[in-house]
């Protein structure tokens, strides 16, 4: 398992200068510090490098600097960061800003609210990096806490930085015992720095366990995995200078959880201690960057991806896996799978109707004890025996359903242990191995267990784990797939999922079994580019779907499923920019594919300030950067998207307003030419695809639903439009079409609107 | 005074009638006529009356809001009705292996679907000491052939909850307070049937908690599934988690949603049944 400490934990030759004891008040270190500063290399700043100001027998100030940034350190009540110089830009981050204390440690009683004075500064040098650790009381008064801090500067523009808080009260002076204290700490560097003018300065910040957002969670949040996993940067931006700070927080004792941006602000988080405890209050990384949050975002990333061990999703299932989305919750109790008279479950009919209902499934999970389950000694393992036609039944079913690329889960119920002394793992993996188990479904869990993997792969290795509950990092190294219940956070856009942008190769599937409007928890699997479940009898409680959110799974599955070589890209960036205030964009980029599904959220700070129409989406909204000759099509709306060159961009128009609130534009290598002569279609292939064929759909005007009519060679050919028996809105999709992946597509517009690119 | 008298006379009235029905039992059971006595071997006459029925659902149900047992006024885990049930004939007992064994040899009952169809029965008969024991891995199909060709019926859910209850609203057969000394709950499996006379309900009317689940006449479907209600409870009590169907004591109020599926899950070694009939 890999450990998530920190480089700065690790580093090992940490030289104490010299330890003068607290209660020396001046600063005795200056012998120790001379010396070691004659051992730092005078090259430039190839690693980086550390001064004292004005001079190092008393030091007002630390200047750690290397190619990319310079920090200066005022040590002055407590050590506070004086200057913040992006190297890249020249800025100073901390212009127009007081030197702000990196903590402040104080009592419930009003002294000074930064600490008194340096006990002790000693020096850190290891391979290239350089630093300090300070201690300095909090207060004039006995009893006081003691903070002590490390300030550490590699060859990198993070500084890395970890304070640790001491409740240092003793016997004596005017106590006679030692005292519990509470302590009152604020961070004035993150909560006080001011980035650029107050409008247009924004800030990352975590609401919720597990929830982040930008300075309010009324918008939208992002959600990750669990409380306990690395905290989500804070990041202090602004867009009036396009620069700003992260704080990558990696550990803290405290609870960072803000109700908006001015809850953290003015945020005072309260320690309390005994006498002699001590607790480390933040142990994270400081970094100037350009642009917004997203470089923060980056940083978190690679930072979890370093740690992560991606073994088994290495694996080949794992890529066949992900590439399913949709999937049924099959509890066979009900009459969609079981046939009472003929006792044996309908699998073909079964799959027809999802066919015709939802698109098709990509897998089902079959649910065959819970809430029967105890009412006599038969377990989850012996129920399966008792299933029509027993195990060999269950095979033959599984197998029915693999003919039709359906795969096939079975669960199982850690909290099933009416038989003791039973072995779950080789049980599961037995059932498995009968049946032709494509995975297995862990019940309640979150997580699971290397002995059941192996027991697993004794008898089949081609199978996955997908569990129930979202697991936190450690766990989803086993656990390669999981729902995502969530229900506060799923059903509603544009919130985003962010475990699905971090580790793509996981598969998160959306369901909220006990929503009765489904509409943005589908929105939000095509938005994230999630799968989604299909469970509309909930151990025997019906909740059907609504006839439109059946035609949206169908269309989501559709996109999904035609456009999964842009989806299943490995690096997915969430909320890119747009040129639109409330237009809410995530980027899926391969080779060949990008998929930008957009949303217009209809609640955004811009759209309430404007009083505009939220949803009035029309003209350029974005700009991108693919090769000329690409094509871009909206295919959830079935328009054809128009593109133009900006500069070195590519500025992609929407050339009539959006008609709802989600559109899905695709671009493409731009391969097939379409003309119209007459009453007839002419389409050739420039570059012909291997194994490729051309699919001429048409749009259903009620649904919006595609509709296949005819299908070409992959060299093209071509039709009449009287073939096609086309009605409103007179639009034919031409799909280049590989192994069930859309290569390029254009739309073609029989009817009478016309949009033309230079009109904008 | 006209209503003093009613109020007076009314309750009088009625025990007169209960003493009146007991008597003529009592000398029915004695009577000349073998083959017209009433009421049927074996079985107990619960009187014509009201029955003021209160039901609870096994809690798992209420959980899962399920939209079929909400009752008038939105609430899940509680009906409650007044009934009027004329007077009925119900089986002292559960009916035993010894029972089911003369029903197949004199009717040669073959299920449609078998499996598991008196599975702990080896070639056409039940165990050696099993005799009395309920009958047990037989489906609600099962229980109907035999009721039929015992002239009898399945009872419903209120005859089985008036004959285990009485018309006082208590919680189990014997009174209010349980008593594992009572009732067979919690056990290795079945007792013979009557093994605990000191359990019997108001009418007398026994092992109406524990031993076996006992089927109900209440077969229904919603379109999607098929379900019929249990009551009474059984000796087995799956143990080490609350999502398992719940085990242990069951109070006569208490019913639980049995899903039909597979024949050879709906029967079990834990539902046996017993039969009613008309006093007509």
């Amino acid at each position: 398992m890999p450990c998530f400490h920190i480089l700065l934990s690790t580093l090992h030759c940490i030289k104490p200068l010299m330890n003068t004891g607290i209660r020396q008040k001046c600063f005795s270190v200056l012998t120790g510090i001379l010396l070691l500063s004659l051992s730092i290399p005078a090259a430039a700043f190839a690693d980086a490098e550390i001064q004292y100001l004005p001079n190092r027998e008393n030091p007002r100030q630390v200047v750690m600097e290397n190619d990319h940034v310079r920090y200066v350190l005022a040590l002055d009540r407590g050590v506070r960061l004086a200057e913040l110089i992006d190297k890249r830009s020249g800025i100073d981050l901390m212009a127009g800003n007081d030197p702000l204390a990196f903590v402040s440690v104080r009592q419930p009683w009003p002294f000074n609210d930064v600490g008194y004075d340096i006990l002790t500064l000693e020096e850190v040098d290891m391979e290239g990096h350089v630093g300090i650790i300070t201690r300095h009381r909090s207060s004039y008064v006995e009893n006081t806490f003691i903070v002590t801090q490390q300030f550490i500067l590699g060859d990198g523009a993070e500084l890395g930085w970890t304070a640790d808080v001491k409740n240092n009260s003793t016997a004596g002076g005017n106590y006679r015992e030692a005292q519990a204290v509470e302590g009152l700490i604020r961070f004035p560097l993150m909560q006080d720095i001011a980035i650029g003018p107050d409008e247009g300065r924004h800030y990352l910040i975590p609401t919720q366990d597990r929830f982040f957002c930008i300075d309010s969670p009324e918008d939208f949040v992002f959600y990750f995995t669990s409380g306990t996993d690395p905290k989500m940067p804070i990041d202090v931006y602004s867009d009036e200078t396009n620069t700003g700070v992260y704080f990558h927080m990696l550990d803290s004792v405290l609870e960072w959880d803000f109700d908006n941006k001015d809850e953290y602000v003015n945020h005072t988080f309260l320690l309390y201690q005994e006498p002699q405890d001590e607790a480390r209050v933040m142990d994270g990384r400081i970094a100037p960057h350009e642009g917004d949050w997203h470089e923060a975002f980056r940083v978190f990333k690679k930072y979890i991806r370093d740690n992560f061990d991606f073994t088994y999703y290495e694996r080949p299932i794992q890529e066949r896996y992900r590439q399913r989305f949709v999937s049924h919750f099959t509890f066979l109790y009900g009459r969609d799978i079981y046939d009472f008279e003929a006792n044996r479950f309908r699998i073909d009919e079964f799959l027809d109707e999802g066919e015709a209902n939802f698109g098709g499934y990509d897998y089902m999970l079959l649910w065959h004890d819970y809430p029967r389950m105890g009412i006599d000694d038969r377990d989850q393992f012996a129920m399966y025996e008792d299933l029509p036609g027993g195990l060999e039944g269950l095979r033959e079913m599984v197998e029915r359903a693999h003919l039709r690329d359906v795969q096939v889960f079975i669960p199982y119920k850690p909290w099933d242990i009416m038989r003791k002394g039973q072995n779950h793992f080789t049980e599961e993996a037995r059932i498995a191995k009968a049946i032709g188990a494509d995975g297995v479904f862990l019940d309640t869990m979150r997580d699971s267990d290397i002995a059941f993997r192996e027991a697993l792969d004794a008898v089949n290795p081609e199978n996955v784990f997908v569990s129930e509950g979202r697991p936190v990092l450690a766990d989803a190294e086993l656990v390669t797939g999981s729902w995502n219940q969530q229900g506060a956070a799923t059903n509603k856009m544009p919130n985003v999922d962010l475990f699905r942008f971090i580790i793509p190769e996981h598969n998160v599937h959306n369901i909220n079994r006990s929503a009765r409007d489904r509409r943005e928890l589908i929105l939000n699997a095509l938005f994230n580019g999630t799968g989604f479940i299909v469970w509309e009898d909930i151990f025997g409680e019906i909740n059907r779907y609504r006839w439109d959110e059946r035609i949206m799974i169908s269309r989501y599955s559709r996109i999904i499923h035609e456009h999964r070589d842009g989806y299943l890209t490995d690096n997915p960036e969430p909320l890119i920019p747009a040129l639109h205030p409330d237009l809410f964009v995530n980027a899926f980029v391969s080779d060949e594919k990008a998929v930008y599904p957009a949303y217009v959220s209809r609640s955004s700070d811009a759209s309430r300030a404007t009083r505009m129409d939220p949803r009035r989406v029309l003209g350029p909204f974005m700009e991108v950067d693919h090769p000329e000759d690409w094509r871009y099509v909206d295919v959830w709306n079935h328009q054809p998207v128009l593109s133009r060159r900006v500069a070195d961009k590519t500025q992609l128009i929407m050339p009539e307003e959006l008609a709802g609130d989600m559109a899905v534009v695709v671009g493409m290598p731009a391969n097939l030419r379409v003309s119209r002569q007459g009453d007839s279609l002419n389409i050739d292939v420039r570059h012909s695809l291997d194994e490729s064929v051309i699919h001429i759909n048409t749009v259903d005007n009620l649904t919006m639903m595609e509709e296949h009519r005819l299908e070409l060679p992959g060299s093209g050919g071509t039709i009449l439009l009287e073939d096609l028996d086309l009605d409103f809105p007179y639009k034919v999709l031409v799909k280049l079409m590989q192994h069930g992946v859309a290569k390029d597509e254009v739309i073609v517009d029989v009817g009478w609107k016309q949009f033309d690119v230079d009109s904008y | 005074m006209m209503r003093h008298t009613a109020r007076f006379f009314l309750p009088v009235a009625a025990l007169c009638c209960l003493a009146a029905g007991v008597f003529t039992a009592t000398h029915r059971d004695t009577g000349a006529v073998k083959e017209l006595s009433l009421p049927p071997e074996g079985m107990v006459e619960i009187p014509d009356g009201a029955f003021h029925m209160q039901v609870e659902y096994r809690w798992r149900e209420g959980l899962t809001n399920d939209t079929l047992i909400a009752d008038a006024l939105g609430i899940r885990y509680r009906t409650t009705s007044t009934l009027h049930l004329p007077a009925y004939y119900i089986d002292r007992t559960e009916v035993t292996n010894r029972d089911y064994k003369a029903f197949l040899d004199a009717t040669g009952y073959q299920p449609v679907w078998a499996e598991n169809f008196l599975k702990h029965w080896t070639d056409g008969s039940y165990p050696s000491g099993l005799a009395d024991h309920p009958v047990v891995w037989v489906s609600l199909e099962d229980a109907r052939a035999y009721a039929e060709w015992a002239g009898k019926r399945l009872p419903t859910e209120a005859e089985w909850q008036k004959a285990a209850q009485g018309t006082d609203g208590r919680t189990w057969p014997w009174g209010g307070l349980f008593d594992p000394q009572k009732a067979n709950t919690d056990s290795e499996g079945t007792l013979p049937v009557g093994s605990f006379p000191d359990g019997a309900s108001p009418y007398g009317v026994l092992d109406m908690a524990g031993n076996v689940w006992e089927w109900t006449d209440s077969w229904q479907t919603d379109g999607y599934h098929e379900y019929s209600w249990l009551r009474g409870g059984s000796y087995f009590h799956a143990k080490g988690s609350l999502w398992y169907m719940q085990g242990g004591p069951v109070a006569v109020y208490q019913r639980t949603k049995f899903w039909h599926m597979t024949p050879a899950l709906n029967r079990t070694p834990t539902i046996g049944f017993r039969c009613a009939m008309d006093v007509s």
